[in-house]
């Protein structure tokens, strides 16, 4: 059976979720959407609600610009590519341009128009709308951007106004509807289970294989069962394990039961290596594809591992091609170029430090603990200068955990992450427990560590800083309702260079209201989508009546800010889900209390 | 299914395709023992293009079925290009489908391509009943429509007495070009009713590259309706443009 669904059925809950800012309205219009979608293109219209057409670890892109999607919009509109240009100006938009340009009646019309009854326009489907995207991101090579104009321009010449408007705003990646993958996880629960309980059954999927779509159509066609036995596949990502933070060995190993291994937190890139023979496919962190930037990292993978099939994870390390000394994570950045990679690789090679394998020859190691996946990893690894176990000891004292810490920071590290040897310690992917516990150097009498903030908005400088932004607002992480909630403006800490790219970086962010997922009392001047962490120092933890961070949690009627912040640097390897929790923010703040207390 | 067709001038097909590939990106000849044609819209479907060109038109013609060549233009251009003009144009279609192009000339020199295979659906042309219908000399029209793209990117079609009107304006100016039977540009009009109809620049400049193969061309047209821009080919062949016009509110 065969059904289909206009692609005006979405565009009509995408204008309704763009009104609301209130998360369960928007599950609900998604609830409502999903039992309407016929399973067979349930995965098709998931992707499209997150504004994509497959999981991002793919690394498929649409490779249009506005350039190219204004030559598709003249030629869909026979309006020129002035007009269009200039129609792009005057509303700020490509999405509504293309809307007004289309609904304008002076406008050259289609041929099919005086060709009788059966060349009357037809609706575009959701499949229509799928499959040509799909195609528009598949035309590489020599004229690919001609392909791409005019696959864009046939889809556009179908469209209705408000259609265009969205199909445009998806392919220029700026649909912007603010859904989280958690509100997609609790329209799927609602709409396949009934209740929103079967979350934590999606969820746990979702982190063995970050594949949205994959899971809803595994959901509605096999159920939750189904979607139980979903399991860790070699060259599909599963989200990392995260860890804790502690900041003193006495409170790390009581944690951990009296001993631990430690190992060096090496200032680096970590990554899961995905072998299948001999191609090996490396991931970041946020699970992009960053195969093509470590050509010698992958082939120290697959000279080394001597597994046929294996996931590990390491840590890449930028090294000095002299000395064989560590350098900063920064030197890594060299790396993210699509050209001249050979040339980066000789001025920035890399090594790799290998801490975790969560998969060999058929076996998932991910339910096994930490103890079992290293003698698995010790067993496939085959060490080299250029690739190795990350430095570990074992430790059962304070002394010889802030010993061999010190060691760490001698050594160019950021600090040691402390693991449990105890049975129960298996790899929990993408969570963050107190399994691993990170400790981390202390920026002497200031915050007792540095935090990973999100920017959501920002206000305009003056003076010096005319023209760019004279301080960002920045939120820390809420997962319990999934908002980012401000915890203070930063202005410090960024170099000339820094301040004077701002306002270009932030460009593709900007929406014209605050965003749904924002919590603020503030009213920043510009408003962004969440989405570029910054790693963030300060003096101290303090009550603000100003910032929404942990609001009415330490006293009623106040949040916490970070006093005298300061700018340390971005964290690109970080998606805001992965920024510092509100919940962090209030451990920290009743840390430095007690320790104020007892000082 | 074999296929077969000599032409003597290599030249002609060189403009011909070349001028097809401004329009098209993908389409299909189709062969019978009659001749061989092509219709296709442009991937916007403003413009339409249908050829037909008998089998008389060719020195040899062996074809004994139904035989679709389909072709990607811009490849299947440059490879026309390499035409010369004391050439002589084979095409054939090989047993293992793929397309052969040979000109005779001081050499004999064989591509060969790939035939895509193409949705099989035939597309018949717009329904319309002309108001117009003139005979002009190509050239002058080809220039008209250079004078009209100087100042803007539509060209509106009048009908005066017994002439044929182009008037382009914008705010960078405006153009009127008069074609009369008096200055020698316009051979022949038939006018039914006063008719007006604008189209765009971009399309008839690409269309008018045909102008190298006919000194002659048609232009039909009515009010608020699609234009037909047809030239006649040596031989019996016959090349049309349909273009759909501007809507003015």
């Amino acid at each position: 059976m065969w059904e289909s669904m206009e692609y005006s059925v979405l565009v009509d809950v995408y204008e309704k979720i763009e009104k609301t800012t209130k998360r369960t309205e928007m599950t609900a219009y998604l609830v409502m959407l999903f039992k309407k979608v016929p399973p067979d293109i349930i995965d098709k219209v998931v992707y499209l609600t997150q504004g994509k057409i497959c999981p991002d670890y793919v690394g498929l892109e649409f490779g249009v610009a506005e350039k190219l999607a204004m030559r598709a919009i003249a030629l869909a509109t026979g309006v020129n590519a002035r007009e269009v240009e200039r129609e792009v100006k005057r509303l700020g938009d490509v999405g509504l341009a293309a809307e007004r340009l289309l609904s304008s009646k002076k406008r050259t019309v289609s041929l099919f128009a005086f060709m009788g009854e059966e060349f009357k326009e037809r609706p575009l489907t959701i499949e229509r709308v799928y499959d040509t995207l799909v195609k528009i991101a598949k035309a590489t090579g020599e004229g690919a951007q001609d392909t791409k104009v005019s696959l864009l321009a046939s889809l556009l010449k179908d469209a209705k106004p408000k259609e265009a408007r969205y199909i445009l705003r998806t392919i220029l990646g700026r649909l912007r509807l603010g859904i989280a993958d958690m509100t997609i996880m609790d329209a799927l629960a609602i709409a396949f289970t009934g209740t929103k309980a079967a979350r934590e059954v999606i969820e746990r999927a979702y982190n063995l294989r970050p594949d949205m779509g994959y899971i809803a159509k595994v959901l509605v066609t096999e159920g939750l069962e189904g979607v139980k036995k979903i399991k860790i596949t070699v060259g599909v990502p599963i989200k990392p394990m995260l860890a804790e933070r502690l900041r003193t060995p006495e409170e790390i190993l009581r944690k951990l039961g009296g001993k631990c291994i430690a190992e060096y937190k090496y200032d680096g890139m970590r990554v899961q290596a995905h072998k299948s023979g001999n191609r090996v496919i490396l991931y970041s962190r946020r699970l992009e594809n960053v195969t093509q930037y470590f050509p010698d990292a992958c082939q120290l993978i697959r000279d080394h591992i001597k597994a046929k099939e294996a996931i590990v994870e390491g840590e890449v390390v930028a090294i000095d091609p002299d000395t064989g000394d560590l350098r900063p994570f920064q030197e890594l950045m060299h790396r993210r170029r699509k050209y001249e990679i050979e040339k980066a690789m000789e001025e920035y090679p890399v090594s790799i430090f290998m801490f975790d394998c969560l998969y060999v020859d058929g076996e998932d190691l991910t339910l096994k603990p930490y103890t079992e996946r290293r003698k698995y990893l010790m067993d496939i690894l085959e060490e080299s200068d250029r690739i190795k176990l990350a430095h570990y000891k074992l430790i059962s004292s304070p002394r010889e955990l802030e010993e061999f810490f010190e060691q760490a920071i001698a050594e160019g590290c950021e600090g040691i992450m402390c693991k449990s040897l105890m049975p129960n310690a298996v790899y929990q992917s993408g969570v963050r427990g107190f399994l691993w516990i990170k400790y981390k150097r202390d920026y002497k009498a200031e915050l007792a560590d540095t935090v990973d903030l999100v920017a959501v908005g920002a206000f305009w400088g003056k003076g010096k800083r005319a023209g760019t932004y004279g301080a960002l607002l920045m939120a820390a992480y809420d997962p319990e309702s999934d908002v980012f909630r401000t915890v203070c403006k930063v202005g410090s800490g960024f170099t000339d260079e820094d301040l004077e790219k701002l306002p270009k970086m932030f460009e593709p962010y900007i929406i014209p209201h605050k965003h749904p997922r924002v919590d603020s009392k503030l009213e920043a001047d510009i408003w962004f989508v969440p989405a570029i962490v910054m790693e963030v120092t300060g003096a101290e933890i303090t009550l603000s009546p100003l910032h929404t961070c942990a609001w009415g949690i330490v006293k009623e009627g106040a949040g916490l800010a970070i006093r005298f912040p300061r700018f340390l640097r971005y964290r690109p390897d970080k998606r805001p889900e992965d920024a510092t929790t509100v919940q962090e923010i209030v451990d920290l703040y009743k840390k430095q209390r007690k320790i104020t207390m007892r000082g | 299914m074999t296929l077969k067709l000599i032409f003597s001038e290599a030249k002609q097909w060189k403009y011909l395709v070349d001028t097809l590939s401004r329009l098209i990106d993908e389409a299909s000849f189709i062969a019978t023992p009659e001749g061989l044609r092509l219709r296709a819209l442009d991937p916007s479907r403003i413009a339409m293009v249908d050829f037909v060109m008998p089998s008389e038109a060719f020195e040899e013609y062996l074809c004994d079925g139904e035989v679709r060549i389909g072709v990607n233009f811009d490849e299947f251009k440059k490879i026309m290009k390499r035409g010369s003009a004391k050439d002589k144009l084979e095409l054939e279609v090989s047993e293992e489908r793929r397309l052969k192009v040979r000109f005779r000339g001081r050499a004999v020199r064989t591509f060969s391509l790939p035939i895509l295979e193409l949705g099989a659906e035939e597309l018949p042309t717009p329904r319309i009943s002309f108001t117009v219908e003139a005979k002009l000399l190509s050239d002058a029209v080809k220039d008209a429509i250079k004078d009209a793209e100087i100042v803007s990117d539509y060209v509106k079609f009048e009908t005066g007495e017994e002439c044929l009107l182009m008037k382009a304006s914008s705010d960078r100016g405006s153009v009127e070009v008069e074609f009369t039977r008096d200055s020698g540009s316009l051979i022949e009009i038939d006018i039914k009713e006063p008719s007006y109809a604008a189209y765009s620049l971009d399309y008839l400049s690409d269309m008018m590259k045909a102008y190298q193969l006919s000194d002659i061309l048609t232009i039909e047209y009515a009010t608020n309706k699609p234009l037909a821009l047809t030239f006649d080919l040596p031989g019996g062949g016959r090349l049309t443009f349909y273009l759909a016009p501007r809507m003015e509110a």
